[in-house]
């Protein structure tokens, strides 16, 4: 399998939202309190990155809801996820020399 | 005033469009329905509204030919607050109230750079499949002896000359639509860039697109003036039987001191007629003419004179000749001959072509087989009033 690219932060959180089944807005709402409100993803953004993470099979959709499509992580969305939140994790700790300096 | 109709931005200029619709409803007018050149809208209580426009994806090869939000996005959007308006082609429309919450589309340029991605390759793809279909039909101009010789700017010249017209709005159409297709590609381009540089749209960006409304207004403006030519010309044609006497600078075979009954031993074919137009270069006669010397033998003659506004189209318009010739491939086919009377006399197959001052004419006739002689037709020449 070839090495995945660090993930956009919306990307991460997108995936981070779909650890349980939702649908579009759904995910806008859970990736702002996830993030705290820090993270506000437009739809524009949110779409474009729901198809392109469909095409690369980290995402697949459960069910129609009327107009809204309801998504889930596949086992490989779940991989990549964990890789990109072990590789943040390992940075933070890399970075704690930086507590030395404050 | 229930509605009323405004042309609306080009579909390129998404920043000004949206600005063009905020400002209409400030001023009470509701954007209801968007068409190819113009926008309606109906009369509401002046509104602070946000417009946005979001691009559906064209892809190439879709098994739909026309590139569509999908239901699902169009939810996602109005779930955010965004209420869809109206579309056309690609442009989709939303609104929000101005001092709403409704997030931006895109919180990531980039990411909407990528909505221009398939846009522009649809654009190239374009271009391509119009280069191909250019080289073709180059190819297939140029394997004619005469167009490989120049003759297709000649017979430009000649379709010039004698509709006007329809040339200019040909021609201005065709500049049209290669000058927009390149514009509008342009513009694509610029905002793709602006986008993957990191710099959101601009949607309040107040271009005047002098440029591009200037082209627009001449090209346009040529176009009409073709078309009401060509409407003039259309409505102005004398077409009918050819008369007895000639009622113009043409020859009759009766003149020639053929005579005969009028009729053709070939049947369906369109003898004995007449046809005089004019345009601003010229008035021009089209004569077919064959009468029966014997039962089953019949004299033809097919002839178009010219009467030029200005004798120094003549030289053009015979060398276009030369080239529309039936049965000769262009000026090399031809014989100047001498006669002090005209200014040019050129003899080909079954061809003659004979200028004098601003009056040009061309014969076709079977010179080998049948009376009038050359001579003949340009002793009848000689002899008609010069203009």
């Amino acid at each position: 399998m070839p090495e995945r690219q660090p993930m956009s932060e919306a990307m991460y959180y997108i995936l981070l939202a779909l650890r349980h089944p939702v649908h579009g807005y759904g995910i806008m709402q859970r990736v702002r309190e996830l993030s705290g409100g820090r993270l506000v993803l437009g739809p524009g953004t949110l779409y474009g990155i729901l198809t392109r993470m469909q095409g690369e099979g980290l995402i697949v959709l459960e069910g129609i809801n009327g107009r809204r499509k309801v998504y889930t992580l596949t086992e490989t969305g779940q991989e990549a996820l964990l890789a990109e939140y072990r590789r943040l994790k390992q940075m933070v700790e890399d970075s704690s020399v930086l507590e030395e300096d404050v | 005033m229930l509605g009323r109709y405004a042309v609306h931005p080009m579909e390129f200029a998404i920043g000004d469009t949206e600005q063009f619709y905020e400002k209409m409803a400030a001023d009470g007018w509701i954007l209801e329905k968007r068409g190819a050149v113009f926008s309606r809208f109906r009369r509401g209580e002046p509104q602070r509204l946000r417009y946005r426009i979001e691009l559906a994806e064209s892809r190439m090869l879709d098994p739909e030919p026309i590139a569509r939000l999908s239901e699902e996005q169009i939810a996602v959007y109005e779930d955010c607050g965004w209420q869809f308006v109206t579309r056309h082609g690609l442009i989709y429309v939303f609104s929000a109230p101005a001092d709403g919450d409704a997030p931006e589309f895109y919180t990531a340029p980039e990411q909407q750079a990528a909505v221009f991605k398939p846009i522009l390759r649809q654009i190239a793809l374009s271009f391509l499949v119009t280069a191909a279909f250019f080289a073709l039909y180059t190819a297939i101009f140029l394997s004619s002896r005469s167009y490989a010789a120049g003759g297709f700017w000649w017979d430009l010249y000649y379709t010039f000359l004698t509709a006007p017209g329809l040339t200019l709005l040909c021609l201005g159409w065709l500049a049209w639509v290669l000058f927009y297709t390149i514009y509008s590609a342009a513009q694509y381009l610029l905002l793709y860039r602006r986008l993957r540089r990191g710099i959101p749209m601009d949607h309040a960006p107040g271009h005047r697109f002098l440029l591009y409304k200037t082209v627009r207004a001449l090209l346009w403006t040529l176009m009409l003036a073709g078309a009401l030519q060509g409407a003039v010309q259309g409505l102005t044609r004398e077409k009918g039987e050819l008369p007895t006497a000639a009622e113009g600078p043409y020859l009759l075979l009766d003149a020639l001191g053929i005579e005969g009954e009028r009729g053709s031993t070939m049947s369906g074919l369109p003898y004995n007629v007449f046809e005089l137009q004019q345009t601003p270069l010229l008035t021009f006669w089209d004569t077919s003419e064959s009468v029966l010397v014997a039962p089953k033998e019949d004299i033809w003659l097919v002839q178009q004179v010219y009467e030029l506004a200005d004798e120094r189209l003549a030289p053009g318009l015979v060398t276009a000749l030369c080239y529309r010739s039936i049965f000769n491939d262009g000026p090399s086919d031809f014989a100047h001959l001498s006669d002090d009377r005209f200014d040019q006399v050129l003899a080909g197959r079954d061809t003659l072509i004979v200028a004098r001052g601003s009056q040009v004419w061309c014969f076709t006739h079977l010179f080998e087989y049948n009376p009038p002689t050359v001579q003949d037709l340009l002793d009848g020449v000689a002899a008609l009033p010069a203009e």
